[in-house]
């Protein structure tokens, strides 16, 4: 029993360590300078003579707030509206009979069968035709119908109980009301996982805000690394590697206050109660 | 209070989380709604992809009234895929773009009346900027006969060598005119050992992976992937035996070069420890190592001309390049293209640009030019400027085709069963021609069908 706990932890540890190996050298390797990042080998870990001085360009050469607040607002705009969608789809697919349902929800299906790759062009005459282009609206947008929320989100609110809703309606409540204060508060664990899911992919996205987007100072975190920092910074790596953090440390953070609500809504539904 | 807050936000029917990134989007978007101004589009729109090349753009137009209107745009490597769906869609297209020689292949594809980009052949010999430059450097953005990028590098390779390790080994630079009398003396220098350990020595790094550097010896020999008809030449007979005596080179006994180690700075390390004799570098890299190999190896090095494969014969090749090109849907190309030989031609940036990215111009005017002859301390003094310039000549052409970058994509995915033998080099290069000739007959196929059915 010890031995075989010993070796459960030892794998857990060697596991961490290979996912955390490139974050420390990522973190150390920000704080070092030029030189030393350009000394053979893996280096260090802890830098011979650390320096603030990658931030310190970071920060005066390039926008980098701004580029937290586009993608903030981005990010965070495109999770709520995501989810909202999402919700109300589901919930139409889940609970409503209509005509054309089966092949509503084989069409939504099908949507997560086709590639993004191959969306982009014709996705791009769409932005451009609604003047988009260079706009966060061009990147919210697109994204706001998702089939994987949609049917996700089918799932989970197929197993409201129709009796709850009925109780609502011969109670006086309108469909939208019996949605938002007796559909949704059961739904939230899900609700919660696909937000935080939601928001992940958005503030990570980088192919598609790099062909909307234009103006620099409207540029995402991820398109601003790329290009802006490495641009800039071409060669300095320990800037870049600074810049790097500094874009996921954000997500990190808000990743690790809401662990419990995403892992809560990974996990609901795989114990039958 | 705190309690109090979460209980409030616990009332939210969707829950905690939605409301935060709810709290989250009114902050963000009050912050960008109060900020975004949008500013008017530009008039006229350069990209380019590297970052010096964009400064100095825009340091060079600033100082002329007349282009106060042109935006240079940096956008980095996204530039490429900016591009591509630029091209594709007909929108938003900059009147001119920096490329990379090894992308510009992709829109060379199809009847020369579909290329995107404005074909240059006839301002370039109505102004004589053939004779100019040196020619060669055309061919990568010519195809059938049509030029549709103008350069402005050189790139000339040379060995970079510690003079005072080729001293000890009993050898001049003079010594070394062909690559079998390197492959003598890398022989005579190689210890035995494991790489990266303190024992072993190899001649020079060459790689056992990718098939860039093997395509760079060939071009220096004369041949090529593609002739300047755009027919396919790696099978050719010279091709062969080049790749055979590049493994030679790797597998003698004992062998005069081995794998390049795993980044450019242990092959700089390598170097400096005396572990290695010689590196192949262009002159961009020569820049580089100025800067990230400082440490290791300022004032100890020098250049010298490649060996050649015969004596008496091409002491240089090539590696890397980029163009102006005019994107023909972008509008009257006349002020494009003055502002293209503004941008790669005035003499002032050409200098700049030796001096700090040590490339070498394509005009031959600019070699006049001081900065040519001062010793460079890095190479102990040498000067490597005119080191350089005097191989220009003799930098060999590289021909385009819109199948380059399949052709070294193929190349490579077959180079490591070559060096490691699993594949002759005879079977490799013919498996790698016979695939390129066929998507070139299947797409000659398709055009000649798309002409067949617009036909009257």
């Amino acid at each position: 029993m010890r031995v075989s706990r010993l070796a459960t932890y030892g794998l857990l540890i060697l596991a961490g360590g290979l996912s955390l190996g490139p974050f420390l050298w990522m973190l150390s390797g920000s704080f070092k300078t030029q030189a030393e990042l350009m000394q053979p080998g893996l280096g260090r870990v802890i830098p011979a003579a650390p320096t603030t001085a990658n931030y310190a360009r970071l920060f005066s050469q390039v926008p980098f707030l701004t580029y937290l607040v586009n993608t903030a607002f981005v990010a965070s705009v495109t999770a709520l509206l995501t989810t909202l969608v999402s919700a109300l789809g589901g919930y139409a697919l889940a609970k409503y009979r209509f005509r054309g349902q089966g092949a509503v929800t084989t069409l939504v299906l099908g949507t997560m069968l086709l590639p993004g790759v191959v969306l982009l062009a014709p996705l791009f005459r769409v932005t451009l035709a609604l003047g988009l282009i260079d706009s966060f609206w061009g990147l919210v947008l697109p994204g706001a119908a998702s089939g994987f929320g949609v049917l996700i989100m089918r799932q989970y609110l197929g197993a409201v109980p129709d009796a709850l809703l009925d109780s609502g309606r011969l109670d006086g409540a309108g469909e939208g009301r019996i949605f938002w204060s007796i559909v949704l508060p059961l739904v939230r664990p899900i609700l919660s996982a696909l937000v935080i899911f939601t928001f992940l992919g958005a503030w990570n996205a980088y192919l598609w805000p790099m062909i909307v987007l234009r103006d620099e100072s409207n540029y995402l975190l991820t398109v601003a690394v790329t290009n802006v920092v490495a641009a800039i910074h071409q060669q300095e790596y320990g800037v870049a590697l600074g810049g790097t953090l500094v874009s996921i440390a954000p997500i990190i953070v808000l990743f690790l206050a809401l662990q419990r609500e995403f892992i809560e809504g990974l996990t609901l539904g795989a114990v039958k109660q | 209070m705190l309690r109090r807050l979460l209980d409030w936000a616990d009332e939210f029917p969707p829950g905690r989380v939605p409301l935060l990134l709810l709290v989250l989007a009114l902050a963000s978007g009050t912050a960008v709604a109060v900020r975004q101004v949008r500013s008017a589009p530009p008039r006229f729109s350069v990209w380019t992809f590297v970052h010096l090349a964009g400064e100095e753009f825009q340091q060079r137009l600033a100082a002329d009234p007349a282009h106060a209107d042109v935006e240079v745009r940096n956008l980095g490597t996204a530039m490429f895929d900016r591009l591509a769906l630029a091209v594709m869609t007909r929108t938003e297209l900059p009147n001119l773009v920096e490329i990379e020689q090894s992308v510009i292949g992709r829109y060379l594809r199809g009847p020369v009346e579909h290329i995107p980009f404005v074909d240059l052949t006839e301002r370039l010999e109505r102004e004589g900027w053939f004779e100019r430059c040196v020619p060669a450097r055309f061919a990568r953005y010519t195809v059938g006969g049509r030029t549709f990028g103008l350069p402005h590098d050189l790139h000339p390779m040379v060995l970079v060598y510690r003079p005072d390790v080729l001293a000890e080994l009993g050898y001049r630079p003079e010594d070394l005119a062909t690559w079998d009398d390197w492959c003598a003396a890398a022989r005579r220098f190689y210890r035995p050992g494991a790489l990266g350990t303190r024992t072993w020595r190899r001649g020079m790094p060459l790689s056992t992976i990718e098939g860039y550097t093997y395509l760079a010896l060939l071009w220096q020999r004369g041949g090529d992937m593609f002739d300047a008809t755009g027919e396919v030449t790696l099978d050719s007979p010279l091709a062969v035996d080049t790749l055979e005596r590049y493994l030679a080179m790797l597998g003698g006994d004992p062998p005069a070069a081995g794998p390049a180690l795993s980044s450019m700075i242990e092959d700089f390390a390598a170097l400096s420890r005396g572990q290695f004799l010689g590196l192949l570098a262009a002159d961009w890299m020569l820049a580089v190592m100025q800067k990230d190999g400082r440490t290791l190896l300022e004032g100890r090095v020098q250049i010298m001309p490649l060996p050649a494969w015969e004596r008496g014969g091409r002491r240089t090749t090539t590696v890397g390049g980029t163009a102006l090109c005019i994107p023909k849907d972008a509008g009257p190309p006349d002020r494009a293209w003055e502002i293209a030989k503004l941008l790669y031609f005035d003499h002032r940036s050409l200098v700049e640009r030796f001096r700090t990215q040590s490339i070498v111009p394509l005009l031959r005017a600019s070699w006049t030019d001081p900065v040519f002859d001062e010793p460079a301390p890095f190479f102990q003094n040498q000067r490597i400027g005119r080191v350089l310039t005097e191989l220009a000549d003799e930098v060999p052409p590289v021909h385009g085709s819109p199948y380059m970058a399949e052709g070294y994509k193929l190349l490579d995915a077959v180079f490591a069963d070559v060096t490691a033998g699993r594949v002759t080099p005879r079977a490799a290069l013919a498996g790698v021609a016979a695939e390129l000739r066929a998507r070139m007959a299947r797409d000659r196929a398709a055009v000649a069908r798309a002409r067949a059915g617009s036909a009257p």
